[in-house]
């Protein structure tokens, strides 16, 4: 009985102490890309081309940092357990919206469409919170590895013989069947870490860890040049 | 046009939602915690404002409480502002009674557009 209160302790001091650390950080970045943004959109005047493409390399290198805060905290809980998941019925079109509306700008930077396809009323029982971080970071990895084309994400409901669940899909650079399932170690970056792109290589390993804990798989379909397609699949229908 | 409260005990946070709230051609009205934001509410009416959720003195639930209890400016939306992006912050938000949930850091384009959707009736584009 005293260890479990003293667990319970130091569960809810350690889940405190993160909540903080999560603030901290998060207060100046605020800052950081709230500032460097206005200066982007031209807002005190105008920018030449040197000053603009230094200014996308901060917000490039805050957008990394933003996503790895999370990641890095979310991955400290799931270890240590405290992580709660309640789960609860998402509707999943409000949830995909709402992440697709705060990385529209990195697909409209980047010349992408990126297109939302979600059958009208479809619900998930899930955590929302875990739900919309895995779509960020898939659908985030979605739009860094693409070029030219975009991202589109879809819904399909489960009908009794196959799962609910929710594809991302896009017309990026793919990935060579060695590296779809070393991707979800952590800090395995596989080929992008030779050719730069973003990623801390913490995404699709916190996300998978989600997925599992509100019990949902992720699983990948990729063909070098063409594409991926990474699909958050539903365990319960 | 319209007058938004910002509420945020940061220095750099009211510069920042002060320019684009000006940038858009509303008028920014500033408090540095919950006390401030229930006194201007009460005296100034504005017609939207943005709560930072943990502030000294008085946070941003306590604020909300006591802006809603009043007949002056009760009604009017109500929006929480928070770096904290932590499990279950959403949902208390949202049962303590704010219009609408947005966390730092914020894509000031995205966010105005959704700000401003709660402004003017029925037209909401923001987060439920």
């Amino acid at each position: 009985m005293k260890a479990v209160i003293a667990d319970d302790l130091r569960n809810e001091r350690l889940d405190r102490l993160l909540a903080g650390a999560g603030h901290q950080l998060r207060t100046p970045l605020n800052s950081v890309l709230g500032f460097t943004e206005i200066l982007l959109m031209g807002l005190p005047g105008p920018l030449n081309e040197e000053q603009r493409r230094q200014l996308h390399n901060v917000r490039s290198g805050a957008r990394l940092l933003e996503t790895t805060i999370d990641n890095v905290l979310d991955l400290v809980r799931i270890e240590s357990g405290t992580l709660n998941v309640r789960l609860e019925l998402v509707d999943v079109g409000s949830v995909v919206n709402e992440v697709c509306s705060n990385i529209q700008p990195i697909a409209k930077e980047k010349g992408l469409s990126l297109e939302v396809e979600i059958p009208a009323g479809m619900t998930w029982c899930t955590n929302r919170r875990a739900f919309s971080r895995i779509l960020v970071n898939l659908a985030g990895n979605a739009l860094s590895f693409t070029d030219a084309g975009g991202v589109q994400v879809r819904g399909v409901l489960g009908d009794g013989v196959s799962s609910a669940r929710v594809d991302i899909v896009d017309t990026g650079i793919g990935l060579p069947e060695a590296e779809r399932e070393l991707l979800f170690e952590p800090f395995e970056r596989g080929s992008a870490r030779r050719d730069g792109r973003g990623g801390t290589g913490l995404g699709l390993h916190v996300s998978r860890r989600l997925a599992d804990l509100v019990g949902a798989d992720i699983a990948v379909e990729s063909t070098p040049g063409r594409g991926s397609i990474f699909s958050l699949i539903s365990r319960r229908d | 046009m319209a007058q938004v409260l910002v509420v945020d005990d940061t220095d750099h946070a009211l510069d920042l939602l002060g320019y684009l709230l000006r940038d858009r051609g509303h008028v920014a009205l500033f408090a540095r915690n919950g006390e401030e934001a229930v006194t201007a509410a009460l005296k100034l009416r504005p017609d939207l404002i943005l709560m930072d959720l943990h502030m000294p003195l008085m946070d941003g639930y306590e604020a909300l409480a006591a802006i809603r209890g009043s007949d002056r400016a009760g009604a009017c939306p109500i929006l929480a502002l928070t770096a904290f992006g932590e499990v279950g912050e959403r949902e208390k938000a949202h049962a303590a009674g704010f219009d609408g949930f947005f966390s730092k850091p914020i894509t000031p384009e995205t966010f105005m557009d959704q700000l401003e959707g709660f402004l003017g009736g029925d037209d909401r584009r923001g987060a439920p």
